[in-house]
């Protein structure tokens, strides 16, 4: 038996030093990163399920009790400036808006709608059901959240399960795709509880899974025509459909995912896993940077929402032999709900909207709606961290001190995954400690080679790297990174 | 949580043997302290079992019983010896038994009981007899198949259908420690029919045998639903059923929305006019002879209906059904037989006929005195009393376990006779001698660590806890535990909480609580706390909480009244909002019903939940309790500072008071009503009656609709008030609204629109899309009325609904403008349904309750069709050009 006190060290303290001692990180990322929140008028509860900016400048907002608000002035300094107008209400829990050609698009938990102001009033009136191919039963988990459009002009749509656990109407827990004439194309499945979708730099379509049966932590995972992405409850659809080739091999509960991943042709690992309690606890909504510049220098990343902490992470993602995969940073903490839905202007801000109704958050306000906005000042962080075949190369924001950052004792680093399992959740298991053998600073000072030996597939790295310092002898504004490894790249395709 | 890893516990083999075979009960135990285990209670309290069980297991105890842990005290007898002894011994324990009710076979109770059997624990220790698909249909990744190598590690049930009649079986599983004190099965804390049931599975074996019998009792039939009066039980398939004693609501039931059919006879003494008197909450009805006797249908409030009819002497049908919607529930059945005073209807008048539970090799047995007496020697000459209380024999006690020699007695290669022999084999003997070889070793007191590691390893508490990284559900049985109702709780609802330094986590009254007195705070984990009772557990708490150590020091935080204000901010929604998931006290959550908050500091040490809050993942891994001090800095700013240590010892001082604090902002929902003021106003949702894509339209006139856009008709009407949204802006909001107002009318359910071969012809009933319906959408008039698209096989229909009153009644007047390329001839459209419909000089009026007028533009002749009792009003949609105009007026 081992010993009590062996255990409550481990416990309390957790592997890596305490943070405890960091001065205060909110106040610290607002230096470079400000968090101002929007006035709500008092009689709107604006539950944010989705945005979409308008071509006139007006910011379209839905909200989780069914209403659609056209705000005047959204990104104005002058906050009197920002004005609601009611543009459309009595929907059914609205999680997704589109823009296109003078219509605006909306996912209700039944339908995709699109809706128009006929008569000039400021106020919808004509409503068409684009699409209702998919079924739905009275569970309050059956959300439905749509994409922006795709270059094809299709809206891509992700389907939580009946429950927890079930499917038990067509295409639940599925990915369908709907065409511009409303015809509808199942797309991936595999989906178990969407918290928000969206594309990255070059268009590929994501979304964020949420912790539960057959996902041990939340994620980050692609969708792509075929792809079964993991929670196999609602594949009893592939007997509706032939779009997606024949119905996958069953997953075996209590593997890993990538053990399964070679078994199951079709099945799609994760490209990036958050780990739990650590990096959140309900992922959501994402948004992508390709403002050039305007949002910071984390060029072409993507920001992503957690509810339950009310923080936003950043992700940067890459491709080792054509699947994605990538790292995850901490970014931005201290919002004021729960964060859900995420939208970036050209301009550069990003408009965060949260709720914590039935689903308790951090930020501690029933709903809130916030910008985030680049000062102008560059943090400290680590821009970038690609996978290699060796190890790891890291890009830094600003020039690094040589001697901190070679030395092995800057850092720290583990692996671990979860277990692929029918029930909910999982531990992180099957830990490993690599090797640091040597970082190699580049000529350029911005950024290192880490030579690591134990690089695991399947695995999440996590790096700490306390000793890290910039030229200026400054911390790293957030010190770890969590890469997730679904393939070593190999040496000759480096 | 995950699944635990299921490490065994490590104990030393031959101590736990020890304590398991209970030498103690004839070695008195040297001072250090045992667990100390003892056979069945026997005697007119005790466990009752059949004799011819009894004959077999005296005869032969390990083939009769496999894997028991009774000796054989007889070994030294000849064949024939042993035979007279094993006869004189039944008779002798026959006859201090009391005699059974024979229990009918119960195919409702049954399967109650196979369910039961496999969620509430038993097959934590004993093996699953169904795969996890029969238990868990709904879960797709259950089992289809049963995992029968659990059967190796499992306790044995032995031949339960051969040894217990129901009654008996049932009474034992009730309160197994009763007769089996600190033995090693627990009560899981049944009532009468949940044992009732599970001894009905376990004995599946002995139905469908002999021929029926009036038996005690009287049989129940549950029901649950959305049940507003009597007649909606005809509809529903009962839930469980089962026999009780008399009719009342003793049966296991819901607060709201269930019903109860109660069938069987009345034994009626007295010729002449027998009164019956119902008291009910809401609506009940009684029958005798299938002859209504008294009528206390509707919702209401309790009260008494009486009624009469003559009876001759003799066995009579009874039947009583109740229900109950809302709120408290009631149900009292008196009668008045001539002469006599009005009165509950006894038990004793009261039975059902059934097939009745039949042991296995039953066969007529009378206990003879003579034998019996020969008995009760033989129970004493071999020590039967040391391990079996209940008689008035006294037990004689052997050697001191410390002073035992390791090769002699029972321990020897060959047991001398004075000696019980047991069914050691050899790892077994070699590890008990190693133990008895080592006085010192036995002497040797136990620390607190050990004895808790002991008696989890002899009750089996590791296999469903686990506690430092040993024990925890074993894979084969992680799946057959489950959460009640499936709530959304993860494994935290299903699987046992750890037990790692539990001493430090939970106050010592609570683990006695949960340890000894059914204290449970988890209703929605279907497992349940066994409870072993005092002999085997009382010293537990005490252990725990000096085995584990304190996490550090409660602050002191005097009762401040106001820091308990700051709590209740920092609780309820606005603050940290913890009735998100936990609920308190008789309020619901506003999400998942995590934990009751107001049991918490009755529960908990202060110390851990300083510590707990801080970082409950540390302490609870994978646990989806966020925290709200993250590295310890508070989130929240604005209550007391932002002072990690105030707020929490606010929450603490707020929760100190229990179940008499002031509710937390967010769980006390008024109405909110939404009103149709100068416009219609549109809610579309999960509505009662509306389906899942309901369009709820409230009209400024006070008249609303339903429409339903899955199977594209008007679902629902009524008037004044529209729909209250309070719940479902609450919370998750999960569930289906009912509408507001009153006069609420249904229409027909089904497809709309049919092309019909003929007024004839049978109305479809595929509808929707797979009807060929699809919904289009609607348009706004410029008073926000909606006009629905949809289409039809070809045809394209616009649905526009106004609203007016006329004089008391009201009218919504409904357009339906139908357009397609071909003139089709036959499509039909169902303006009602219903059991009586009349064609009256100004329209058509279905049941008393709705009158319709009807304008065909193109015209045709509306028909009314179908039996009285079941009747439609169809309408021709007849086109010309292409279209179609119809106007509806429906006047309630």
């Amino acid at each position: 038996m081992r010993s009590i006190f062996a255990w409550a060290a481990v416990g309390l303290t957790g592997v890596f030093p305490s943070p405890a001692l960091r001065a205060d990180t909110a106040s610290e990322e607002a230096k470079y990163y400000e968090i101002s929140s929007l006035p709500i008028p008092e009689d709107i509860v604006l539950e944010a399920g989705a945005q979409q900016l308008m071509p006139d400048g007006r910011l379209a907002i839905s909200t989780r009790l069914g209403k659609i608000y056209m705000v005047e002035n959204p990104q104005s300094r002058d906050l009197s400036k920002v004005k609601f107008v009611e543009f459309a209400s009595g929907l059914h829990e609205v999680l997704g808006l589109a823009y296109r050609d003078g219509w605006l698009y909306c996912s209700q938990r039944g339908e995709i709608t699109r809706m128009k102001d006929l008569d000039g009033d400021g106020r919808a009136d004509r409503f068409e059901t684009v699409s209702d191919a998919w079924g739905i039963n009275g569970d309050y988990h059956e959300y439905a959240f749509c994409s922006k459009f795709d270059p094809e002009g299709n809206l891509w749509l992700v389907l939580c399960l009946t429950g927890s656990f079930t499917s038990e109407d067509p295409y639940r827990g599925w990915c369908l795709r709907i065409t511009p004439d409303g015809k509808m194309i199942p797309t991936s499945s595999g989906v178990r509880s969407p918290g928000g979708i969206g594309t990255n730099a070059v268009g590929d379509m994501f979304f964020t899974d949420n912790q539960g049966p057959w996902n041990g932590a939340c994620a980050l995972k692609q969708l792509k025509p075929g792809a079964f992405v993991g929670n196999p409850s609602g594949n009893k659809w592939y007997e509706l459909t032939d779009a997606l080739g024949p119905r996958p091999l069953d997953p075996i509960s209590g593997s890993r995912m990538h053990i399964e991943a070679k078994k199951i042709p079709q099945l799609l690992p994760p490209a990036i896993l958050f780990p739990y309690n650590k990096m959140g606890q309900s992922a959501s909504g994402f948004a992508v940077d390709v403002t050039g510049g305007k949002f910071g220098p984390f060029k072409d990343q993507l920001f992503v929402g957690d509810q339950t902490h009310s923080t936003v992470m950043r992700v940067s993602l890459e491709k080792v032999n054509d699947r994605y995969q990538g790292a995850l940073f901490p970014f931005r903490e201290g919002f004021a709900s729960g964060n859900l839905s995420l939208e970036m202007t050209p301009a550069g801000i990003l408009f965060v909207g949260g709720t914590d109704r039935g689903w308790g958050a951090r930020g501690g306000k029933p709903f809130a709606w916030q910008r985030l906005n680049w000062t102008g000042q560059v943090p400290f962080e680590i821009l970038d961290m690609k996978a290699r075949s060796d190890g790891f190369d890291l890009t830094f924001t600003q020039p690094v001190d040589k001697a901190a950052v070679e030395n092995i004792a800057s850092y720290k680093i583990e692996t671990y995954t979860y277990i692929y399992q029918s029930s909910y959740g999982s531990p992180e298991v099957d830990r490993t400690v690599p090797i640091i053998k040597s970082v190699k600073v580049s000529s350029n000072g911005l950024s290192a080679h880490l030579v690591v030996d134990g690089l695991h597939e399947g695995h999440v790295h996590e790096l700490h790297l306390p000793g890290v310092r910039s030229s200026q002898g400054k911390p790293l504004l957030h010190d770890a990174a969590y890469y997730t490894m679904n393939l070593i790249p190999r040496p000759d395709l480096r | 949580m995950g699944p635990a890893l299921a490490r065994p516990l490590e104990v030393d083999p031959g101590e736990t043997l020890l304590e398991s075979l209970q030498c103690q009960s004839c070695h008195n135990p040297s001072e250090r302290t045992f667990y100390k285990g003892s056979g069945p209670v026997v005697g007119k309290d005790g466990l009752a079992v059949t004799p011819q069980f009894l004959r077999a297991y005296l005869l032969n105890p390990t083939a009769a019983q496999p894997g028991t842990t009774m000796p054989d005290a007889l070994h030294s007898l000849g064949e024939s010896g042993r035979a007279e002894v094993v006869e004189d011994l039944v008779h002798f324990l026959v006859s201090q038994q009391t005699p059974a009710a024979k229990a009918a076979f119960d195919p409702g109770l049954l399967n109650r009981g196979r369910e039961l059997f496999h969620t509430v624990g038993c097959v934590a220790c004993h093996a699953p007899s169904e795969s996890l698909a029969e238990i868990h249909p709904k879960n797709p990744d259950a089992a289809k198949t049963l995992d029968t190598s659990l059967k190796d590690e499992s306790v044995p049930f032995g031949p339960l259908a051969k040894k217990y009649e129901h009654a008996n079986l049932a009474k034992f599983l009730k309160d197994p420690t009763h007769f089996h004190p600190s033995g090693r099965m627990p009560s899981l804390s049944l009532n009468q029919s949940d044992a009732d049931a599970i001894a009905m599975y376990l004995l599946r074996e002995q139905s469908s045998k002999g021929e029926a019998q009036h038996l005690s009792g009287i049989q129940y039939r549950y029901y649950e639903g959305d049940i507003n009066d009597l007649e909606d039980l005809e509809k529903l398939t009962p839930l469980r059923g089962g026999v009780q004693a008399g009719l009342d609501l003793t049966l296991p039931h819901r607060a709201e929305n269930f019903g109860v059919r109660f069938e069987g006879q009345i034994n009626v003494t007295t010729n002449g006019s027998h009164g019956f008197e119902i008291t009910s909450d809401d609506g009940s009805r009684l029958f005798i002879d299938g002859q209504m006797v008294v009528d206390n249908g509707g919702t209401h409030a309790p009260q008494a209906k009486r009624g009469k009819i003559d009876l001759k002497p003799g066995a009579h049908s009874i039947l009583v059904t109740f229900f109950n919607g809302g709120s408290g529930s009631e149900l009292q059945v008196k009668w008045q037989p001539p002469g006599a005073k009005r009165e509950l209807i006894p038990a004793s008048a009261l039975s059902h006929s059934g097939l009745p539970m039949q042991p296995l090799d039953d066969a007529a047995f009378a206990s003879d005195p003579a034998r019996a007496a020969r008995g009760k020697q033989a129970f004493a000459q071999y020590n039967c009393a040391a391990c079996h209380t209940g008689t008035d024999t006294v037990a004689t006690a052997a050697k001191p376990l410390a002073e035992l020699a390791a090769n002699n007695g029972c321990l020897a290669d060959a047991v001398p006779a004075k000696a019980p022999k047991f069914a050691f084999n050899d790892t077994q003997r070699a590890s008990l001698r190693k133990v008895i070889s080592n006085p010192a070793g036995l002497r040797k007191a136990r620390t607190p660590a050990e004895q808790i590691n002991h008696t989890m390893a002899v009750l089996n508490c590791a296999a469903c806890h686990q506690r430092d990284g040993n024990g925890g559900p074993v894979p084969g049985r992680l799946a057959y535990f489950s959460t009640i109702n499936d709530v959304d709780l993860g494994d935290e609802g299903r699987i046992p909480p750890l037990l790692t330094r539990v001493g430090g986590k939970l106050r010592e009254d609570w683990l006695g609580e949960v340890l000894l007195k059914h204290g449970a705070v988890r209703p929605y984990m279907a497992t349940r706390m066994p409870q072993f009772g005092e002999a085997a557990v009382a010293k537990l708490p005490a252990l725990f909480s000096t085995a584990d150590g304190s996490f550090g020091t409660a602050r002191v935080a005097d009762y401040d009244s106001r820091a308990a204000k700051s709590g209740r901010k920092l609780v309820g929604t606005g603050g940290l909002t913890c009735v998100s998931c936990h609920t308190f006290a008789d309020h619901k959550s506003l999400g998942i019903p995590a934990i009751d908050l107001t049991t918490m500091t009755k529960r908990l040490r202060k110390e851990w939940f300083q510590v707990y809050m801080i970082n409950p993942a540390s302490l609870r891994p994978g646990t989806r309790m966020p925290t709200f001090w993250p590295d310890g800095k508070a989130v929240n700013t604005d209550v007391l500072d932002g002072n990690t240590a105030n707020q929490i010892d606010a929450v603490w001082a707020y929760l100190s008071k229990g179940r008499e604090a002031e509710v937390p902002a967010g769980l006390v929902v008024g109405r909110k009503e939404l009103v149709a003021d100068k416009e219609a106003v549109i809610y579309r949702n999960f509505i009662t009656g509306g389906g899942t894509r309901a369009i709820g339209v409230g009209y400024p006139e006070k008249v609303n609709l339903a429409f339903d856009a899955n199977d594209l008709r008007l679902a629902l009407i009524w008037q004044g008030a529209f729909m209250d949204t309070a719940h479902q802006s609450t919370g998750r909001g999960e569930g289906f609204e009912p509408p507001l107002g009153d006069h609420l009318l249904a229409m027909p359910q089904g497809p709309a629109l049919a092309r019909l071969a003929d007024n004839k012809a049978t109305w479809p009933t595929v509808t929707g899309r797979k009807g060929g319906f699809q919904m289009r959408g609607y348009e706004l008039d410029k008073d926000r009325r909606p006009a629905f698209l949809y289409s039809f096989d070809g045809v394209e229909v616009e649905d526009l609904s106004k609203a007016r009153a006329e004089g008391v009644d009201m009218v919504l007047a409904r357009t339906l403008k139908f357009k397609t390329a071909q003139n089709p001839a036959n499509l039909w459209f169902r303006a009602a349904v219903g059991k009586k419909i009349e064609a009256k000089p100004e329209g058509y009026l279905v049941d008393d309750k709705l009158m319709i007028r009807v304008k065909l533009s193109n015209g045709g002749a509306a028909v009314i069709r179908g039996e009285p009792g079941a009747q439609e009003l169809i309408l021709p949609v007849t086109f010309k050009g292409g279209e179609a105009l119809m106007v509806e007026e429906l006047v309630w």
